[in-house]
């Protein structure tokens, strides 16, 4: 373990029990500077490789990469504060809790594992995402669920409870996203240019849903059972998460997925067709 | 030879701006921006960060402040001679600078004049009796005629603190923290297609404008045309120079309002104009004729900071959203920040309000007003007044 960097201050880890650990991950030197993400990762890490199952990360200030290719499903870790960008990156198996808000490209090439955050999220969550979960309380910005896939029956999804900006979904090849627009009520609870070259996947929005806010290849549809089904999962999954009731109105539900499998096919070139 | 030439190695980053406003008239100290921008430390490379204060000069608030950055004494005398033909000089001092272990000497001089403009007919252009385009002809003269000496800042009642270096090196450099002010704006390099130097880092300004910038303008060429056409003179080797210029020209001496302004600078795309009503609709559609080269393309946030009539900050990013941009207020609503990065805002205040605001739509703070607007209105709110 890394102890010269955390041994000689008066904050460094303190063993709560064998499986869990504290991190403080504000600034030491004396001017308030947060610590820099290079130290608290590999602290991070330290953790991790002795076995711990609980890592609760405190004071963290726009710290980046936190968690990131973390590989093991029996370990969570808990963030307190505002994590920086790229939080749990190519995650695999984690679980990743963040009791405040999270920044830009949160959950970057997740490939499986969780992460949850009471909060809200600003741009490019879940880019190229390939499974896993990503669960944020209130709203997320531009580009979320952007290039995500899937495959082999097994793909990421997202849930948000608040609303989401421009461009959701773009390019996206794959998974699941909900958007449920909950308390949004003076404005759309979904941006403009929605799918903009999608070619996979679905998403679900609780809410209105003009035909102007989608861009080419994507298109507007009603839920059938299937949906349904797994609407009902990923709502189970957010209530029990953030312990809360979502008052459901199913006649609300639409589904926005892709024109067709190749919807650009021929878009450049018509002799490919 | 294997090994790549200094400089080429990877470095991972993008620019970082911070700004922050007390709407009530209280003061800010200068160690606040300090905190935010060099927590965004990672956004940053060492090649330039800089800060601008608004009501840091309360005393000579009806003078223009003249700061300058000298190679030599010799560029000083020369700077002054000239000065003291077009404008009456009412004070003159030595900024106070300080030396920083890590940050390379030779530092330039850094001195500010204060200053009335002079009522001049036969001047370059001919007869101009507006004291503000005066001065702004007068920073353009200086910066493309005068050997080493550049004009930072030329507004009243503000200056700006800039120079190449990591954020925390610059505002040790200006003991930033010896200032108060009404309005702070600051930024941290990472330059991408211009050099690193001492006047290119940002905040740049002009009068009483000044902006920090993350992002590229790619319709450089286009814009810097307009802006020359209109007596604009382009010496810094970067784009963000055309916004400021842009920004004065639309605003002060077009008259448009600031949200109209913003709407010329990233409008909104035709097909969405489609679906407004008619009288919208007319003059969206008229403002992309008529202010088609004020059209900024390209991925870019900015701060933009003005202190007359009142001091305003100004935060958007393009219509796509391809910069980070996040707002917030304290809980008291008092002061309202805008920065690259949440920690940014949390770093000074924890219990701030934070919110994303909308691409293109612009969050308008200004001083007794508050937040005029939020970035999360209509993109056509306050364009028709």
């Amino acid at each position: 373990m890394n102890h010269n960097l955390a041994k000689n201050r008066h904050n460094g880890p303190k063993v709560v029990t064998k499986e869990e650990v504290t991190i403080r991950a504000d600034g030491r030197d004396g001017l308030g500077h947060p610590l820099d993400y290079h130290v608290l990762n590999q602290m991070i890490k330290d953790e991790m490789a002795a076995g711990r199952k609980l890592i609760r990360v405190e004071g963290v200030l726009g710290q980046r990469y936190i968690g990131a290719t973390a590989s093991r499903n029996d370990l969570r870790i808990e963030v307190y504060g505002t994590p920086g960008n790229n939080l749990g990156a190519l995650l695999n198996g984690t679980n990743i809790e963040v009791f405040g808000n999270g920044q830009d490209l949160t959950g970057n090439t997740m490939n499986s594992g969780r992460i949850i955050v009471h909060g809200s999220v600003s741009d490019v969550t879940g880019l190229a995402a390939r499974g896993g979960e990503i669960l944020i309380k209130d709203s997320a910005g531009y580009r979320t669920g952007i290039h995500m896939k899937e495959f082999k029956g097994s793909g990421p999804s997202i849930i948000i409870g608040g609303r989401v900006g421009d461009y959701l979904g773009e390019y996206m090849a794959g998974g699941t996203v909900l958007v449920l627009g909950l308390e949004i009520t003076d404005r759309p609870i979904i941006g403009q240019h929605i799918g903009a070259g999608m070619h996979g996947g679905r998403m679900y929005i609780m809410g209105d849903v003009r035909i102007q806010q989608l861009a080419p290849g994507a298109s507007l549809k009603d839920i059938n059972l299937s949906d349904r089904k797994e609407i009902e999962r990923l709502l189970v999954n957010y209530e029990d998460t953030f312990g809360v009731t979502v008052n459901v109105d199913w006649r609300k539900f639409r589904k926005i997925v892709p024109t067709s499998s190749r919807p650009f096919g021929g878009y450049y070139d018509k002799t490919m067709i | 030879m294997a090994s790549r030439p200094p400089g080429m190695e990877r470095q991972p980053g993008g620019c970082g701006i911070a700004g922050c406003i007390d709407v009530r008239g209280g003061k800010i100290s200068g160690d606040t921006i300090a905190k935010m921008i060099t927590t965004m430390g990672e956004r940053e490379n060492g090649l330039g960060a800089g800060y601008v204060g608004y009501g840091i000069f309360p005393d000579r608030r009806d003078e223009y402040c003249l700061q300058f950055l000298f190679d030599n004494e010799d560029a000083k005398t020369r700077t002054e001679e000239f000065l003291k033909d077009n404008v009456y000089i009412t004070g003159d001092e030595r900024v106070y600078t300080r030396k920083v272990s890590t940050l390379d000497p030779p530092y330039p001089l850094v001195w500010r004049f204060f200053a009335i403009a002079k009522e001049k007919l036969d001047w370059p252009r001919g007869p101009i009796f507006d004291p503000d385009d005066r001065i702004v002809e007068l920073a353009m003269q200086i910066n493309t005629e005068v050997d080493g000496a550049f004009c930072v800042s030329s507004g009243k009642d503000m200056a700006v603190f800039k120079g190449c270096g990591y954020s925390h090196e610059i505002a040790e450099f200006f003991d930033i923290s010896r200032y108060e002010g009404s309005m702070w704006l600051s930024h941290s390099r990472f330059p991408t297609n211009s050099p690193g130097w001492w006047a290119g880092a940002h905040p740049i300004s002009i009068l009483d404008w000044s902006v920090c910038h993350n992002g590229e303008i790619t319709s450089y060429g286009v814009n810097k045309k307009l802006v020359e056409m209109e007596g604009y003179k382009c010496s810094l080797l970067t784009d963000t120079e055309v916004i400021i210029y842009i920004w004065d020209m639309l605003v002060r001496r077009h008259g448009l309002p600031i949200p109209t302004a913003a709407f010329a600078m990233a409008p909104w795309y035709y097909p969405l104009i489609e679906g407004m009503d008619e009288k919208s609709k007319k003059l969206a559609t008229w403002l992309r004729i008529v202010y088609k080269e004020a059209f900024l393309n390209g991925p870019f946030s900015i701060l933009v900071g003005r202190r007359e009539p009142e001091t305003t900050m100004i935060a958007m990013a393009d219509r796509k959203k391809l910069r980070p941009l996040i707002a917030g207020t304290s809980e008291k609503k008092d002061v309202i920040f805008a920065a690259s990065e949440e920690c940014a805002i949390r770093a000074v205040d924890t219990k701030a309000w934070t919110w994303t605001a909308d691409a293109g739509s612009p969050v308008i703070a200004q001083r007794g007003k508050g937040l005029i607007r939020s970035g999360l209105e209509h993109p056509f709110k306050g364009v028709m007044e």
